[in-house]
C-alpha cells in the first residue's frame, strides 16, 4: 500500500502537469516580452548572418587603395611647410627631434640640414587645399578630397611600415585588409575575386612588394588578393586552348568537381572546397574579365582623361583605369601598388617623374568615378607607408638632396566613399616632423576604413589560434572627423 | 520572550530619545570615526526595516491558517524587529548625513520622514504589545507607516542615484540639439548628468562640489574651483578624471560608473576652448574639436529623425533563391528589410535576371544594372520597383526615350544615366522626380549647352556632367605593344598591339624609322628572314605619333654541333649550361633567373663553339645578352673571338670593347655583334669580361657588374646584308620585376 502512495506522489498527473506548463509557458512569454524580434519575422532576416554582410548600411560599397609603394614626400605633395624653406640649410632643432630613431642610412650623418620643397605649393578649390606643382591634375579635385596630414606609424622600414598599412601588424602573417574586407562583406559580383591586386613600377628608386602583403593569413584562402599580370593579359591564360569550346571545359569542370567532392569526403579539407570554388570562378571569369579589359565600350576622351599611358598595359594609368572597370563590376576590394617614391637621393628628378605618372590617372580616376555615380559608394585611398624627414639625407645639393623615412607624420588622402570631401584633417607643426592636432594611427585608419564599408572593427573578428584577432587588433578609433 | 520585548522596547525608545537630543544640537554633533563607519552601514541596514515593515502588511494573508494567538504572536515578534532596524538605521542615518557633501532639501526631508518613522514604527509596537489580538485599528496604523516608509525610501533613493532615477527612462524627451544650443548644453551636461551629478547635486554634494547649478559649480568644492578656463592641464576637473583609478581621490570614485576616454577627451577641448557655458555650438571656430563633435551631434539626433525602413522584409528563401553568380541580392545591413541587387556580365544577361527582382519590388532600394543590354521595354519591370533611391542605368543599351514612366520611383534619390543618348526630353522625368538629388550624365548626347540649361532649370539636383575633352589638348599615343609568339611550325613571329580603337601600327625592319605616310602598316606577325630589328610607332587622328618600340629579331644561327664552357658561371646562375647557348631559347628582361640565362661575375665568360659544317663561312657572331643596370647587369667590357681547327690552337682573331651604358636605361635583351672577316675555322672561343668595377654613376660604383648571356649566333655574309655596321639590337621585352638592393 505504502508503494501505491509512493508512486502516486511520484507521478506527476496530467492536471499537475498542466498547471506547472502553463505556468512556464507564462513566464518565458513574460520573459519574451522583452526581447521584441523573438517571434516576430522567425523566417526572414533574422540575426543569424553575420558575415557578408555589414553591421550597419554604409556609404561605401567598395575601395580602390592607390598604394604609393616607397613613401612619397608629404613636404613635396600636400604638407606644406614654408617654415623648412626659411631655415633651409640649417640643423633639425633637438627640441623638434626629441630623439626619434633614424634609420641605419641617416644615423651615422653629423648633421641633419632642413630642407624646403624644391616645388612650389598653391591653394586650389573651394576648400583651399595645399597642392604642389608637382600635382596639377590632383590640385582640380581637391574638392572631393579629404587629406588626412597626420597618419603616423610604428615602423621605420620599408616592409613592415607597409606590411603593417596592409594588416595591422608589422610580422606579416595575418590577413590583408582586402581579406577581412571579403571575409566581412562577401563578394559583390561572383564572377570575379572580391580582392583584385595590380602592380606597377615608376622610374624612381623603388622597394619591393610581396605576396604577403595581399594574404588571407589565417583567413580562408578564398580570401586572398587575386594578383593580375601587368602584362596585355591581365588574368593569365584564361582562354581556352585552341581546339577546347565551353562546352567541353564545362564538362571537364563537372567531372573534376565530382572528383573534388569525393575528396572532400574522405578528407574533410576545407581547402579542397576552397578549390572547387575558384575553378568555377576561373570558368566564370572567362566571361567576366575579357569585358574587363575591352576598351571598345569607353569613349575615347576616356583615353585623354588617363592620359594614353593608360593603353600600356602594366603603367599606373592603366591600373587605374583597370582599377576603375573591376570597381565598377562589384570588385570589393582593388589593390594597386605603384613602386618607386623612395627618394633617399635625387629626390627633386625622381619624385617630379614619379607624380607625372601617377598625377593624371589618379585625378582621372576620381573623375570617371564620379561622372558614372560611383564616387560615393567607393571609397579611394591614396598615400604610402609612412612620410620622409624634413632634414636632407646625405648632401645638400644645390639643386638636389634626399629625404630619409619619418614615420611621425606623413599625408594620405581619401575621396568618396562616405568620406568628408575637401577637408584637411589633423594637422602638423611647422617644421613638418611632429603632429600638433587630430594624430591619426594606423589603427584608427583600419578602424575607420572598415567603418566606412558598414562594419564596427571591434566586431569583425576570426578565432584563431585560441584568441579572437581583428585588423585592428587590440587598437584602434574610429576617425569621426573624416566621416561626411 | 517577555524580557525581549521589553528591552527591545527599551532600547528602540532610548534611540528614539538620542535622535530627537541629535536633532536639537545637529550641528554641533561630531561622529567619530569609528561611528562613521557604522554610520555608512546605512544603505545596506536600512532594507532590513523594509523588509519587516512590509511582511507584517503581508501577514494577514495567512490568517486563516493560523490560530489567532499565533498570529498576534507573529505581528508582535515581527514588529519588534521593525522598530529596532528602522531605529538603528535612523541613527545611522543620521551619522551619514553628518558627513561631509550630504546637505539640501532632500537630505532633510529624508531625515524627518526616518525619524517620523521609527517613533511611528516604535509607538505601533508599543500599542500591540498592550492589546491580545490583532485589532483593524490596528492595520490602519499599520498602513500608515507602510506609506510614511514609502516616501522615507523614495527620498533616500533620490539622494543616492539622484532625483528622479526611477522615473528618467519615461522622461527621454531630450530637447533637440540644433546649431543654437549652447555647445556646455549639448555635449559637456549629457556627461555629467550620467556619471557626475548623482554625488554632486544639490542635495548630496560630495566634496562640496554642486555641479547641477552653474553658478555653484564654477565656485567648486571644498579643494578649490573645478577649471582654469582655457588650461585644462591646470584644472582640477581633468586632473581627478585622470588619476589612477586606484587612488582615494579618482573621480568618479572606484566602483561606480567611469568617464570613457572620449568623454574626458571633450572635457578637455571643452576648456581648453575657455570652458563656456553659453556659447552655441554654431560661434564655435570651424576647426575647434568641439564643433567637430557638436556636430557630429547634431547629425546623429538628425539621423534619428530620418524614418528607418520599416516595410516588412523578403524572405530569406527568396533572397537566397535570387542570388546566382550573375546577380546579387543583398540587405543593405545586418537586419534591415531593404535590399540592394546588382547584375553583373553583359554577354550572359537574360531579361529574366531583372524580371525575377519582381519577387522583392517592395525591398529594393538600390539597383546597379550598369553595362548590359537593357533595353526600353524593361523600363516598365523599373518602374515597378517603387522604393528605389538609387538606380544605375550607365551604358546600358536604352535609347534614353521613355524614362519618364521612372516617375513611378518616387523615392529616387540618386540616377545614373552616364553613357546612354540621354537628351534634354530628360527634363520631362526629372519633373517626375521630386526627391531626387543626384543626377549623372556624363557621356550623353547633351551638349554643353543642354547641360548648362538643366543645371539651371533643376537647381535642387546635383548633376553631374563629368569629364569633357579640352579638343585642342595633342596627347601622345602610347606604344605599340611588341610580343614574341611561336607559329604553329615553331617559328618565332613577332605581334604588335595597341589597345586603342583606331590606332594605326607602322613599322619597319630595314633599320629605317617608321613614319606615318610610308612605313607598312601592321596587319598581321611579322616573321624576317633575317636577323632584323623591327621598328614600331602607332598612329592616329588628333593623336601625336607614339614613341618608337624596336625588336630585335634573331634569326636561326649556323648550326653548330657543340658548345662547351671553359669558364664555370657563378654557381647561381648556371641556366643551362653549354648546350643552352645554341638552342635558340631567348630569356626574358624581367627574369635574370630563368634557365634561359647564365651569368658571369668575378670569371669572365669563355666558351668554344664548333659548327656543324665548317665549310659555312661565318662573318658575324651575335652575342644576346641582358641589360638590367640596377640588377648590376651591363653590357661585357671587353670582347674576344679566337678560331682555329681545334680547341688547342686558336689565334685571335678580333677584339673589341662595345660601348657601354653611361646611365640606367630600361631593361632589355640586347644583341650584340662582333664582325669578323669570314672565315671558316672548326672550332670558334668567345671571351666576354665583365666590367670589374662599376662606374661612379652608378649605386653599386666599385663594385663588379655582371654579364648574362643567353644564345650565341653564329652568321655568315647573307645573313647580315641588312644590319647597318655595328648596331646592336634592342629588345622591347619591358623589365617589371624589382631590382635587387
Amino acid at each position: 500500500m505504502d508503494k501505491e502512495f509512493l508512486e502516486n506522489r511520484l507521478n506527476v498527473n496530467r492536471r499537475q502537469f498542466l498547471g506547472k506548463l502553463s505556468l512556464g509557458i507564462g513566464s518565458v512569454a513574460l520573459g519574451s516580452l522583452m526581447v521584441p524580434d523573438l517571434f516576430s519575422k522567425g523566417d526572414s532576416m533574422a540575426a543569424g548572418l553575420p558575415l557578408g554582410l555589414p553591421h550597419f548600411a554604409p556609404k561605401a560599397k567598395r575601395v580602390i587603395y592607390l598604394f604609393q609603394n616607397g613613401a612619397p614626400s608629404q613636404l613635396e605633395s600636400f604638407d606644406f611647410k614654408p617654415k623648412l624653406r626659411e631655415m633651409h640649410g640649417q640643423d633639425l632643432p633637438e627640441s623638434v627631434r626629441q630623439g626619434q630613431r633614424l634609420t641605419g642610412m641617416t644615423s651615422g650623418q653629423d648633421r641633419f640640414p632642413l630642407v624646403g620643397s624644391k616645388f612650389d605649393f598653391q591653394q586650389y578649390g573651394n576648400s583651399g587645399a595645399w597642392v604642389s606643382e608637382l600635382f596639377p591634375h590632383t590640385a582640380k579635385v581637391v574638392d572631393d578630397i579629404c587629406f588626412i596630414k597626420t597618419m603616423h606609424t610604428e615602423a621605420i622600414n620599408h616592409d613592415p611600415a607597409l606590411t603593417f598599412m596592409q594588416t595591422g601588424a608589422q610580422q606579416g602573417n595575418r590577413p590583408s585588409m582586402g581579406a577581412w574586407m571579403s571575409y566581412g562583406l562577401g563578394s559583390e559580383n561572383q564572377n570575379l575575386p572580391s580582392f583584385c591586386v595590380l602592380l606597377s613600377r615608376g622610374p624612381g628608386n623603388g622597394q619591393g612588394v610581396y605576396s604577403k602583403l595581399w594574404t588571407n593569413g589565417f583567413l580562408d584562402s578564398i580570401h586572398q588578393g587575386v594578383q593580375f599580370s601587368n602584362s596585355e593579359d591581365p588574368v593569365l591564360y584564361l582562354g581556352n586552348p585552341a581546339g577546347r569550346d565551353k562546352a567541353s571545359r564545362r564538362r571537364m569542370l563537372d567531372k573534376l568537381s565530382e572528383l573534388n567532392s569525393q575528396n572532400y569526403a574522405s578528407f574533410g579539407d576545407p581547402e579542397i572546397n576552397t578549390k572547387i570554388k575558384q575553378y568555377e570562378m576561373a570558368y566564370r571569369m572567362q566571361t567576366a574579365v575579357p569585358e574587363l579589359t575591352d576598351l571598345s565600350q569607353e569613349p575615347e576622351h576616356i583615353v585623354r582623361m588617363y592620359g594614353p599611358d593608360c593603353l600600356a598595359p602594366g603603367s599606373y594609368a592603366a591600373n587605374c583605369l583597370l582599377a576603375r572597370k573591376l570597381s565598377e563590376a562589384g570588385v570589393r576590394f582593388v589593390q594597386l601598388y605603384h613602386q618607386g617614391w623612395d627618394q633617399h637621393g635625387n629626390l627633386v628628378g625622381e619624385m617630379a617623374q614619379q607624380a607625372q605618372e601617377v598625377d593624371r590617372p589618379t585625378a582621372a580616376l576620381l573623375t570617371d568615378l564620379k561622372q558614372r555615380g560611383l564616387l560615393d559608394e567607393t571609397l579611394v585611398i591614396w598615400g604610402g607607408e609612412f612620410g620622409r624627414t624634413n632634414y636632407c639625407q646625405g648632401n645638400l645639393g644645390k639643386d638636389n638632396y634626399g629625404r630619409d623615412h619619418h614615420p611621425r607624420c606623413y599625408t594620405i588622402w581619401m575621396a568618396g566613399g562616405g568620406v568628408k570631401p575637401g577637408i584637411t584633417y589633423g594637422q602638423t607643426d611647422e617644421f613638418g616632423y611632429n603632429i600638433v592636432e587630430n594624430p591619426v594611427h594606423v589603427n584608427d585608419f583600419h578602424a575607420t576604413i572598415l567603418h566606412l564599408m558598414g562594419l564596427d572593427h571591434e566586431k569583425l573578428t576570426y578565432k584563431h589560434l585560441g584568441r579572437r584577432y581583428r585588423l585592428t587588433d587590440v587598437a584602434g578609433k574610429v576617425v569621426k572627423g573624416v566621416i561626411a | 520572550m517577555k524580557l525581549f520585548y521589553s528591552v527591545v522596547s527599551n532600547a528602540v525608545f532610548a534611540i528614539n530619545l538620542l535622535l530627537i537630543f541629535f536633532l536639537f544640537v545637529e550641528d554641533q554633533v561630531m561622529v567619530p570615526e569609528w561611528l562613521q563607519a557604522v554610520g555608512r552601514m546605512h544603505p545596506m541596514l536600512l532594507h532590513l526595516p523594509i523588509g519587516f515593515l512590509l511582511l507584517l502588511a503581508l501577514l494577514p494573508f495567512v490568517k486563516k491558517h493560523l490560530p489567532e494567538p499565533s498570529f498576534y504572536q507573529m505581528h508582535l515578534f515581527v514588529l519588534a524587529l521593525g522598530s529596532i532596524t528602522a531605529a538603528l538605521t535612523a541613527l545611522m542615518g543620521f551619522f551619514l548625513a553628518r558627513e561631509s557633501g550630504y546637505n539640501g532639501e532632500l537630505v532633510d526631508q529624508h531625515k524627518w520622514a526616518g525619524i517620523v518613522l521609527s517613533w511611528l514604527t516604535y509607538g505601533l509596537f508599543v500599542w500591540l504589545k498592550g492589546q491580545q489580538k490583532v485589532s483593524r485599528l490596528f492595520q490602519f496604523g499599520l498602513a500608515a507607516n507602510i506609506l510614511v516608509l514609502l516616501i522615507a525610501g523614495h527620498l533616500g533613493a533620490g539622494i543616492t542615484h539622484g532625483e528622479d532615477f526611477v522615473l528618467a527612462p519615461l522622461q527621454n524627451e531630450k530637447p533637440a540639439i540644433t546649431a543654437a544650443t549652447p555647445v556646455y548644453e549639448a555635449l559637456i551636461v549629457p556627461v555629467f548628468q550620467q556619471k557626475c551629478f548623482s554625488c554632486h547635486n544639490e542635495s548630496k554634494a560630495k566634496g562640496g562640489l554642486v555641479m547641477t547649478d552653474i553658478k555653484k559649480f564654477r565656485k567648486g568644492g571644498d579643494t578649490g574651483v573645478p577649471f582654469t578656463a582655457g588650461d585644462h592641464a591646470e584644472s582640477l576637473l581633468i586632473e581627478r578624471l585622470e588619476l589612477p583609478l586606484e587612488t582615494e581621490e579618482h573621480m568618479p570614485p572606484e566602483g561606480k560608473p567611469q568617464l570613457t576616454e572620449a568623454e574626458i577627451d571633450l572635457l578637455r577641448n571643452w576648456i581648453a576652448q575657455g570652458a563656456d557655458m553659453t556659447i552655441p555650438i554654431r560661434d564655435l571656430p570651424d576647426d575647434s574639436p568641439l564643433k567637430l563633435l557638436a556636430m557630429e551631434q547634431i547629425q546623429a539626433a538628425q539621423a534619428e529623425l530620418e524614418v528607418a525602413y520599416d516595410f516588412a522584409p523578403a524572405s530569406t528563401a527568396v533572397i537566397e533563391e535570387l542570388n546566382i553568380p550573375f546577380r546579387t541580392v543583398t540587405p543593405i545591413a545586418q537586419g534591415s528589410p531593404a535590399l540592394r541587387a546588382a547584375i553583373f556580365i553583359r554577354e550572359t544577361y537574360e531579361k529574366e535576371f531583372l524580371a525575377d527582382l519582381l519577387k522583392v519590388r517592395d525591398q529594393l532600394v538600390d539597383l546597379k544594372l550598369d553595362h548590359l543590354p537593357i533595353e526600353d521595354d524593361e523600363l516598365e519591370v523599373i518602374r515597378k520597383f517603387h522604393r528605389l533611391e538609387k538606380l544605375n542605368l550607365n551604358n546600358t543599351d536604352l535609347s534614353g526615350k521613355g524614362l519618364e514612366v521612372l516617375a513611378d520611383c518616387g523615392e529616387l534619390r540618386s540616377l545614373s544615366l552616364s553613357g546612354l543618348p540621354v537628351d534634354t526630353s530628360i527634363t520631362a522625368t526629372l519633373r517626375g522626380l521630386p526627391r531626387l538629388e543626384e543626377l549623372f550624365i556624363w557621356n550623353t548626347a547633351l551638349d554643353s549647352v543642354g547641360i548648362r540649361a538643366l543645371i539651371h532649370a533643376f537647381p535642387a539636383i546635383d548633376i553631374q556632367s563629368g569629364y569633357q575633352p579640352e579638343a585642342k589638348e595633342l596627347l601622345q599615343l602610347s606604344p605599340p605593344v611588341v610580343k614574341r609568339m611561336d607559329n604553329l611550325e615553331g617559328r618565332e613571329e613577332i605581334h604588335l598591339k595597341h589597345n586603342f580603337p583606331g590606332a594605326v601600327i607602322r613599322y619597319t625592319v630595314d633599320g629605317s624609322e617608321p613614319d606615318s605616310t610610308d612605313a607598312p602598316i601592321y596587319e598581321g606577325p611579322i616573321a624576317p628572314s633575317q636577323y632584323a630589328v623591327v621598328k614600331a610607332r602607332a598612329f592616329r587622328e588628333n593623336w601625336l605619333g607614339s614613341e618608337q618600340v624596336t625588336a630585335t629579331f634573331f634569326p636561326k644561327s649556323i648550326p653548330i654541333r657543340e658548345a662547351k664552357l671553359l669558364t664555370s658561371p657563378n654557381q647561381k646562375y648556371t641556366g643551362s649550361g653549354a648546350p643552352g647557348l645554341i638552342d635558340g631559347k631567348k630569356g626574358f628582361a624581367n627574369n635574370f633567373q630563368s634557365p634561359f640565362w647564365i651569368g658571369f661575375r668575378k670569371e669572365a665568360f669563355e666558351a668554344l663553339f664548333y659548327p656543324e659544317d665548317p665549310a659555312i663561312p661565318i662573318s658575324t657572331i651575335t652575342l644576346s645578352y641582358l641589360q638590367n643596370i640596377g640588377s648590376y647587369i651591363m653590357t661585357p667590357m671587353n670582347i674576344e673571338v679566337w678560331g682555329g681547327p681545334d680547341a688547342g690552337n686558336l689565334r685571335l682573331i678580333r677584339k673589341f670593347n662595345p660601348q657601354l651604358p653611361e646611365k640606367y636605361l630600361p631593361n632589355e635583351v640586347r644583341g650584340l655583334d662582333i664582325r669578323i672577316p669570314a672565315s671558316t675555322f672548326a672550332c670558334y672561343k668567345i671571351v666576354a669580361r665583365p666590367l670589374p668595377s662599376l662606374p661612379a654613376w652608378h649605386q653599386g660604383k666599385g663594385d663588379p657588374s655582371w654579364v648574362f648571356l643567353d644564345e650565341v649566333y653564329f652568321y655568315n655574309d647573307a645573313s647580315q646584308a641588312l644590319i647597318p655596321e655595328g648596331t646592336e639590337g634592342i629588345s622591347s621585352l619591358n623589365n617589371t620585376g624589382a631590382a635587387s638592393k
